[in-house]
């Protein structure tokens, strides 16, 4: 076997090895500490996640947002679609960080070390946006899963946590396997496990090549749809995602859905660019499943997280008919809605932090009846943001769909495209339920919470901002979603 | 007259920039809220006189960018080829003014609400930065967006401050509307991508689009079956067919109506109705001039059923306000009538229908509101005799109703009468029909007159307010409008003209010449 000489560009390495060395030392400040400070756990892993944050907006750092900065014999690559989406999973970071101290607190967990582990997941995020090849997208998926089946179940001493993470650990190690396996068919239809070179295996035409490449795919999109809660492998979100801590599902609807589908764009767009047959079909099927099912579960959920968790499916389902769109649009299309999905997500679970109980109580629907006579402030975020949600002008999520559905028109996917239209109507539903309740029920009980923190009041501005900012000046994100989306395959 | 001030932007924008301002009241200082939102609706006020003195008569829109006047043209989203851009023409300018007009008097008449004033008159004023966008807006996206942006207050200011019923009613509203949405956007959206076989120069535009007609007309079929201008075509007119709303899409408004507060219900019949039928002569008729030629007759036919049911249907109601709120489906049936004559007396007529049942079915849900104030019910025979106990409301009722009914000199003689006589001279068979609902109109306004105020005085009302100085402010204008457009339509009617002969012009191709003669 030859080994080509391995390139050493440490500047590609800088985010990651930035946030997994910082990650450490969060770790050993908040273990020096024994986790009684947990404000300080959470402003050193913010200011790690910040310091990455720099590293990629800074104009004076040298190529870090260079097109085709490739580093490690191609096995990472500093492009628009990684930098875009590990920004946007540091951003993510950030608002979990700052939502999970009141949420630790109300629920009495002392333990600090949900921050150091936010870190280390967006360093596994960061490698999944930029890697580029198999084994390298593998390690990334791994370190950001561990660190996730960790946080899933930090309320070690509630049931449902432990639950959560139980089913989320088999479930996605599984998953990860079948995601291996898809690997070792890949090495065996081309002899590499770097994209570029199964892309130019493929390109031989050999029908022994395209045929295990063929299964490979199929396992490796197996893999995938766990990871992204595509129906049919969809089974162990609602779950995880009620037990799982609020800041926590948060992060895992918006980051861990964002990276991985970094990860499926990557895969399919540099590997598979040049053979959309053997994808687009499944895809498009995929998207067609998640996005109904995903929409008509969530229709008849009473509890608020369940109900974010089966609209998150559904989210998924907008953005795979993006994916199988393909080239460039869809593509573009698929980063400017994870940004939109973040704001108003975020937001939403931010809302849920502010207002639930210990135990999260108080999260049913018959529970924020009336909830805007007590906490208007609330009450508008959580509004906007699920408007954001349903894709209601001038919202960031309506451009979202808007960009989605050009996408599939233009791939002449009609019969996708107007279900996005029809599914959104739909989604409306249980959108609309929840403001109803809000502004027109009257309060079914006293509201006995405290005033949100300043962390959790920063996020809900932010997200709240962010679903107008990019509803009426979509051009803002969108441009970087276009430039970033240009120089892939 | 093109001046470099965005006059335009500005008087949408401008009541927005009351809602800072009323959110930022102190608990005390809720009393100041409607203050501050009255003084947030007169600058639209204000710019819409100087628009409506300012206005060039003489030409035409529709179709030309050059005839559109206070065009603003800006970039929006640069990749789909979306823009800011703004203008009015004779389509749009009555409605505008008529915006403006009843904005401000509608919160003089909300002055009564006594409850989160603060979010009330935030999202009045919302309300009226999203009616007023959707008049001016020339782009679909841009349209779209102020569309929508008006559904979401109206749908809060009936589901918080209406009536026993309010939540059923709001969400039935809502979810009407929101069907009439997606098929607008899906309308929308399949006109951008027949704009052009070529990517770099489809377009949201609608004056664009509206050159492009031809290419619209020969655009192959959706999936391959349907035909592409009948598609797009009934996909626009169902959107704005339960808005207007035409026969069988008109069950969410007496619900609405009735639930609603009065300033809201004022709004509702006085300028929602009217986004409607305005969307017919905005993007159906401009967009497909042949296909909309082709499909005149069934715009008759649920124009007049729509006069006829609506009128049938007012009859046989005994809720006051339930019956004002069919009386305007019977009216909006006219300006459908106006619009399938497809001929000049029509569309000005049409135009002018719409302004006038703004103005005076504002008045008559306004003269509600005043007696379910006093009498906290609006059964029409729980009244009698009223007009010993109450003279100055029972004339403005009088009055308001002999508007309605359209007595010659008051202003919707004019516009019902041109309706008529346009759809004579196409559908002669359809419009003699139609024309009973001016008798059925007549029948029942004059029966609930006589139910009301005249026979044996209620005992229970025989001391009662009468109309109180502030409600006298909200409709004295209205009235005086009603008598001077009796008198002098031509004040109104010589806006309409250049763009309904314009729209003559660019339809009657595909007629019958005969038709397509202007008065």
């Amino acid at each position: 076997m030859h080994f080509p000489p391995v390139q050493f560009d440490w500047i590609a390495a800088v985010p990651m090895t930035l946030l997994s060395v910082g990650g450490l030392g969060v770790l050993l400040l908040d273990a020096k500490g024994k986790g009684r400070n947990p404000l300080v756990s959470a402003g050193a892993a913010a200011a790690v996640l910040v310091a990455t944050l720099l590293w990629f907006v800074h104009p004076l750092v040298p190529h870090a947002t260079a097109a085709d900065a490739r580093s490690f014999t191609s096995m990472l690559t500093v492009d628009g679609l990684g930098v875009f989406v590990t920004v946007v999973c540091i951003l993510t970071g950030l608002g979990t960080l700052a939502l999970a101290p009141s949420y630790m607190a109300r629920e009495g967990v002392k333990a600090g070390e949900i921050y150091p582990l936010v870190v280390f997941a967006v360093a596994g995020m960061s490698v999944l946006a930029m890697g580029t090849d198999l084994m390298v997208l593998f390690l990334g998926l791994e370190i950001m899963s561990l660190a996730v089946y960790v946080l899933a179940g930090y309320q070690r001493t509630v049931d449902g946590s432990v639950e959560a993470a139980l089913k989320y650990f088999l479930l996605g190690a599984f998953a990860s396997a079948i995601f291996l396996y898809g690997i070792t068919f890949m090495y065996g239809a081309a002899g590499s496990v770097r994209l570029d070179l199964v892309a130019r295996a493929l390109a031989s035409d050999n029908p022994n090549t395209v045929r295990l490449a063929q299964i490979g795919l199929a396992l490796l999109l197996a893999g995938l749809g766990f990871k992204i809660a595509a129906v049919p492998f969809h089974l162990w979100t609602p779950d995880v995602y009620q037990g799982a801590p609020t800041p926590v599902t948060a992060f895992m609807s918006s980051a861990v859905k964002a990276a991985a589908f970094a990860l499926a764009l990557r895969i399919l767009r540099v590997g598979f660019g040049a053979h959309p047959m053997l994808w687009t079909e499944a895809v498009k099927w995929l998207a067609i499943a998640t996005m109904v099912v995903g929409n008509l579960a969530a229709l008849v959920q009473r509890d608020l997280k369940r109900m974010l968790a089966y609209s998150s499916i559904a989210h998924s389902g907008y953005l795979l008919a993006g994916v199988a769109a393909g080239h460039p649009a869809g593509t573009s299309a698929v980063l400017f809605y994870l940004a939109a999905y973040l704001a108003g997500n975020l937001g939403a679970f931010a809302v849920l932090v502010a207002i639930g109980e210990k135990g999260d109580r108080n999260l049913n629907l018959d529970d924020i009846a009336g909830l805007y006579k007590t906490h208007p402030g609330l009450a508008f975020a959580l509004s906007a943001c699920l408007l954001s949600l349903a894709g209601i002008p001038p919202t960031a999520g309506f451009f979202g769909k808007f960009l989605v559905f050009n996408a599939a028109v233009k791939a002449h996917m009609i019969g996708p495209a107007v279900l996005i239209a029809l599914t959104s109507a739909l989604s409306l539903g249980y959108y609309l339920t929840v403001i109803v309740k809000m502004y027109m029920a009257e309060p079914a009980r006293e509201y006995i919470t405290e005033p949100p923190t300043v962390g959790v009041r920063l996020v809900v501005v932010a997200s709240v901002a962010s679903v107008f900012v990019l509803g009426i000046l979509p051009s803002l994100v969108q441009g970087l979603a276009e430039q970033a989306a240009i120089p892939l395959p | 007259m093109n001046s470099s001030f965005p006059l335009l932007s500005a008087m949408t924008f401008a009541p927005l920039l009351g809602v800072p301002l009323i959110l930022g009241l102190r608990e005390g200082q809720r009393s100041l809220a409607k203050w501050i939102a009255l003084l947030a609706t007169l600058p639209p006020l204000v710019m819409g006189v100087v628009l409506f003195v300012v206005f060039d008569r003489q030409l035409a829109g529709v179709d030309s960018i050059r005839t559109f006047q206070f065009v603003e043209s800006w970039y929006w989203i640069p990749s789909f080829h979306v823009y800011y851009k703004l203008g009015i023409d004779g389509l749009s300018l009555a409605l505008i003014v008529l915006t403006a007009l009843l904005c401000p008097l509608c919160i003089i008449a909300s002055f009564g609400i006594a409850r989160a004033e603060k979010a009330y008159y935030s999202l009045f004023l919302l309300l009226e930065t999203g009616m007023i966008g959707t008049f001016v807006a020339l782009d679909l996206v841009l349209f779209y967006v102020f569309w929508e942006l008006m559904l979401l207050p109206m749908y809060f200011l009936i589901g918080i401050w209406g009536g026993p019923r309010r939540v059923y009613a709001a969400i039935k509203f809502f979810l009407y509307t929101l069907a009439g949405s997606l098929a607008l956007l899906l309308g929308i959206l399949a006109l951008y991508f027949a704009s052009s076989p070529d990517p770099a120069s489809r377009t949201f535009d609608l004056l664009t689009l509206v050159q492009r007609h031809d290419v619209l007309a020969s655009a192959g079929p959706i999936l391959g079956v349907f035909p592409f201008a009948g598609v797009v075509w009934w996909a626009l007119f169902l959107g704005f067919a339960i808005k207007v709303p035409v026969f069988p899409f008109h069950t969410w408004l007496p619900d609405a109506h009735v639930e609603a507060p009065t300033a809201i219900s004022v709004i509702l019949a006085g300028v929602l109705l009217k986004m409607g039928t305005y969307g017919i002569f905005r993007f159906n008729l401009p967009l497909f001039p042949e296909y909309s030629g082709m499909v005149a007759q069934v715009m008759v036919g649920l124009g007049v059923v729509n006069i006829v049911y609506g009128a049938l249907c007012a009859m046989a109601q005994s809720d006051l306000k339930k019956l004002i709120a069919y009386s305007s489906v019977s009216h909006m049936g006219f300006v459908l009538l106006g619009i399938g004559a497809m001929n000049a007396q029509g569309f000005s007529g049409g135009l002018f229908q719409m302004f006038n049942h703004g103005t005076v079915t504002a008045m008559l849900f306004l003269l509600v509101g005043v007696i379910y104030d006093r009498a906290h019910h609006r059964q029409i025979d729980g009244f009698g005799g009223l007009a010993t106990s109450m003279p100055r409301y029972a004339a403005f009722t009088g009055f308001a109703f002999f508007a309605a009914l359209g007595l010659p000199t008051l202003s919707s003689f004019v516009s019902e009468l041109l309706c008529l006589l346009g759809g004579f001279l196409t559908y002669p068979l359809w419009t003699m029909v139609g024309a009973t609902g001016v008798v059925l109109g007549a029948a029942y306004l004059l029966w609930t007159l006589q139910r009301m105020f005249f026979g044996e005085l209620n005992e229970k009302y025989r001391v009662i307010d009468d109309l109180k100085p502030r409600e006298v402010v909200t409709l004295v204008p209205l009235a005086v409008i009603v008598v001077l457009l009796g008198i002098q339509p031509m004040l109104m009617l010589d806006t309409f003209h250049p763009a309904a002969t314009r729209l003559v012009e660019l339809v009657g191709a595909a007629m019958h010449p005969l038709i397509a003669t202007a008065p």
